[in-house]
């Protein structure tokens, strides 16, 4: 259900006043109850102690009066009065006759037999007894007339002037007779305005045999008086005493005597022993309370019912006063509650609202709005907690936003990379799917040239198998041709070294001359063997070479030292130069590296002429870091420059070597050139004829 | 070279130098220097012979050919360096074989030298030589 806090609150308050003015109009309610009830018991109390004093009262009259039955003079007339009728033959029609007599009388009359029993010395005793007595001590009378009966109903003694002779038919006589005493109804005086209660006691001996009955008729109009005073509680309070039939006996307000009430609203309610009521009135509420008199010991006690009646208003003035109050109060809470319910939900309702409707914004996504709830309360607290979040959102959002584009735009970015790439890719796929077609059918083409190619490498292979085969047969023969050469050329080598060196005996100066000449020749025979084996081994490939990584200056130190005896048989100064700086490595095979050099360095000791020089130099290239050079360089004969380009070839000896007769097989040069171009090495030359040639062999390093 | 053996006592006071080589002319060459020069010579022509000399006088050095009828230098120089007896025998081999493959071969298996024939002298053979056994 949607129920605002407004209404909630609003409810909630009217609940609480709701509640508030119940219990205030039941507090009322209660308060007035119980007032009502103290107050009404508190005068149902009163109504009955104060019957109960007057029952009292009367009680302690019938115990004078009792008190005086017993009196002798009393009893000693009534014995003789009583025997008087005893004896006569009939008492009754005797009393029956004065009777009638007495009641035939007027009212003022008073007849000799009156005045007989008037003037009776019991009645002298009566009337000091009962009137004068009382009249001295009070001042007022209490009795108003008091007479005696004997034992047959007659009258024997009287105050006054009763109105009939003959009591034993009166109900009063009866009753004092059977009771000891009867209390008979209240009666009034019109003349004297007087109540009076006619009490009648019943008299007898000492062993209990009846003598008569006494009457007196005590005014009860003070005890009325009285009582009347000492029930005015309040202002209002009325009194009425009235008989249990209903007729009014006594009233604080005007009242005829008798008057009867029975039919009045309050008598019908008069229903318990004691009780308290109200009736609204033309005058008001009154308030009523009565009790019926209960008696006292042996007294059954008046049928009277004492009924105080006060008005309302006034017993009740505080509990209306109070009654007042809390409306007045309940009012007033009213006014307060409406206020409360008019405002302060409002004071909730409305902050919350707004709350409410700002949230609403800054969730739409105004995160600038900040709530101007300033309150201290819990409202308040979350307005500014709102604000602070607002704020912090913000924030975030505000740095969010900025990576947010930043990514946004290297995203596009990307996304026109690829677009891009995309678009090269779909092109490309497209020159792909021809490329494949066009390789499928290549690739058929292929197959057939492979499965051709397969053929020829086959045949190949065997070829390849053959030539293998011619070169291998090839090199066993260079082989075996040098060691068949070696062999014979070692004997004489051999044997001319020894008979030079005289192991077989001195020689002959001729005959040492001849022999030298013979070394001469099979040494320049042992040379040309060499250069044919390598040029041999050379082309036929054999042996592979052996590239290792090594020190071009180890190679030419060994070369040079080899070569230093031939040097000096020559009178030739050669010199080997080292480069000081850091050489590098060089790929190539030693032996014929060595070979190269040695080429070098014997034709440059071959063509100089005594007394010249040659200079070995190994040093970096300095056109160029990556190479090595070693140059060999002569003072000698030089090459004629037009036979330059040619003195690399096979067997070619230039024109002025020839000339001079200096031996040489003009295939040094030959293989030095095979040689370097397995190594990627290059040979240079520069010569001027007499006066000198500068070889340089250059060699491509490698790195460490 | 101190090696005590079974083989007989070849003592003279001269050391004694097997020579295997199949051509004649450049023995008696070589003997001849060696000779000269004070030491005792034993020629062999193949390298049975040579195997079999070895056994019946044990030499103080070999002078070994390779290109051998029979078996050739490289088994005997083999067998000999197998033999325990032998193996301590210093083996120059003399060869006009010239490539490196096959001076390689000869001194993993345990030659001292190798001389190619074409290259050195008499002379330079004795030098060799003594640089191995001397003379007493």
């Amino acid at each position: 259900m949607n129920i605002s806090i407004r209404t909630k609150l609003v409810v909630g308050f009217l609940l609480i006043f709701l509640l508030m003015v119940l219990f205030g109009v039941y507090a009322q309610v209660v308060v007035i109850d119980a007032m009502q009830g103290s107050v009404g018991r508190g005068s149902v109390f009163l109504a009955q102690s104060t019957l109960g004093s007057m029952d009292q009262k009367i009680f302690a009259k019938i115990e004078e009066i009792e008190l005086f039955t017993k009196d002798a003079f009393l009893q000693d007339i009534l014995a003789e009065s009583n025997q008087a009728f005893a004896a006569l033959p009939d008492a009754r029609g005797l009393i029956a006759e004065r009777d009638a007599a007495w009641t035939e009388a007027s009212e003022d009359t008073v007849t000799p037999f009156m005045r007989e029993l008037i003037d009776h010395r019991l009645s002298d005793v009566l009337r000091r007894e009962f009137l004068d007595f009382w009249k001295r001590k009070y001042g007022y009378a209490v009795y108003g007339e008091a007479f005696v009966t004997n034992a047959y109903g007659a009258n024997v003694a009287q105050t006054g002037k009763t109105s009939d002779y003959y009591q034993a038919d009166e109900d009063w006589w009866q009753k004092a007779h059977d009771n000891g005493f009867s209390v008979t109804e209240v009666e009034y005086d019109e003349s004297a305005k007087e109540w009076s209660i006619p009490i009648s006691v019943r008299i007898q001996d000492s062993g209990g045999r009846f003598l008569g009955v006494i009457k007196t008729v005590p005014i009860v109009q003070q005890m009325l008086a009285e009582t009347a005073r000492a029930t005015k509680r309040y202002a209002s309070t009325e009194m009425m005493l009235l008989t249990d039939a209903g007729k009014l006996v006594y009233a604080t307000r005007p009242f005829t005597a008798f008057e009867d009430v029975s039919s009045e609203r309050y008598f019908e309610r008069l229903a318990e022993s004691s009780g308290f009521f109200v009736l609204q009135e033309q005058e008001g509420e009154r308030l009523y309370t009565y009790a019926r008199s209960s008696g006292f010991n042996d007294f059954r006690g008046l049928n009277w019912i004492l009924v105080l009646t006060h008005d309302s208003d006034e017993v009740f003035a505080r509990v209306h006063e109070l009654g007042r109050a809390l409306a007045v109060l309940t009012s007033v809470l009213l006014l307060l509650v409406g206020i409360f319910a008019f405002f302060v939900p409002r004071t909730i309702a409305r902050p919350i609202q707004k709350l409410t409707q700002m949230v609403g914004i800054v969730s739409r996504g105004n995160l600038d709005v900040r709530i101007d709830i300033t309150s201290q309360d819990e409202i308040g607290r979350l307005a500014a907690a709102f604000n602070d979040m607002a704020a912090k959102l913000k924030e975030l959002y505000g740095n969010l936003e900025t990576k947010v584009l930043e990514r946004t735009r290297e995203l596009q970015e990307h996304i026109r990379k690829l677009d891009k790439a995309a678009k090269l890719l779909v092109s490309r796929d497209l020159e792909l799917s021809q490329t494949r077609e066009l390789l499928q059918n290549q690739l058929k083409e292929l197959d057939q040239v492979a499965k051709r190619l397969v053929q020829r490498d086959f045949e190949l292979h065997q070829t390849n198998e053959m030539l293998r085969e011619m070169d291998e047969a090839k090199s066993r023969f260079v082989s075996i041709a040098a060691h068949q050469l070696r062999t014979p050329i070692s004997g004489i080598q051999w044997s001319t070294n020894m008979l030079l060196g005289g192991d077989f005996g001195a020689l002959n100066p001729e005959q040492r001359a001849v022999l030298e000449e013979a070394l001469v020749t099979i040494n320049r025979l042992v040379k040309l063997i060499a250069d044919l084996l390598n040029v041999a081994r050379i082309e036929s490939g054999q042996p592979a070479y052996k590239f290792l990584k090594l020190r071009v200056e180890d190679i030419c130190r060994k070369v040079f030292n080899e070569n230093l005896a031939e040097a000096k048989n020559r009178e030739i100064a050669v010199k080997l130069v080292v480069s000081p700086d850091p050489l590098p490595s060089v790929l190539g095979d030693p032996a014929n590296l060595s070979l190269v050099l040695q080429n070098l360095l014997e034709n440059a000791l071959a063509y100089t002429p005594k007394k010249g020089s040659v200079v070995m130099r190994v040093e970096l290239d300095p056109r160029d870091r990556g190479k090595v050079r070693v140059s060999v360089q002569d003072n000698g004969m030089g090459i004629p420059e037009f036979q330059k380009n040619l003195i690399g070839q096979k067997f070619f000896r230039a024109d002025n070597v020839v000339r001079e007769q200096i031996s040489g097989t003009g295939l040094g040069l030959y293989v030095v050139n095979r040689i370097l171009a397995q190594h990627s090495g290059e040979l240079e030359l520069e010569s001027e004829e007499g006066r000198g040639s500068l070889f340089t062999v250059i060699l491509p390093a490698v790195e460490k | 070279m101190l090696v005590s053996d079974q083989s007989k006592p070849s003592r003279n006071s001269k050391p004694l130098i097997l020579l295997v080589e199949d051509e004649q002319f450049l023995c008696r060459l070589l003997m001849k220097k060696l000779e000269i020069s004070g030491f005792t010579v034993r020629q062999a022509f193949d390298g049975e012979s040579g195997l079999q000399s070895v056994e019946q006088e044990k030499p103080d050095l070999i002078l070994l050919d390779l290109l051998l009828p029979g078996i050739d230098g490289f088994e005997v120089l083999r067998r000999l360096k197998a033999d325990e007896r032998f193996k301590d025998i210093p083996i120059i081999v003399l060869s006009n074989l010239g490539e490196h493959v096959d001076i390689e071969k000869a001194k993993q298996i345990g030659a001292v030298e190798y001389l190619v024939k074409a290259q050195y002298a008499p002379d330079e053979i004795l030098r060799k030589v003594q640089e191995y056994v001397h003379v007493r």
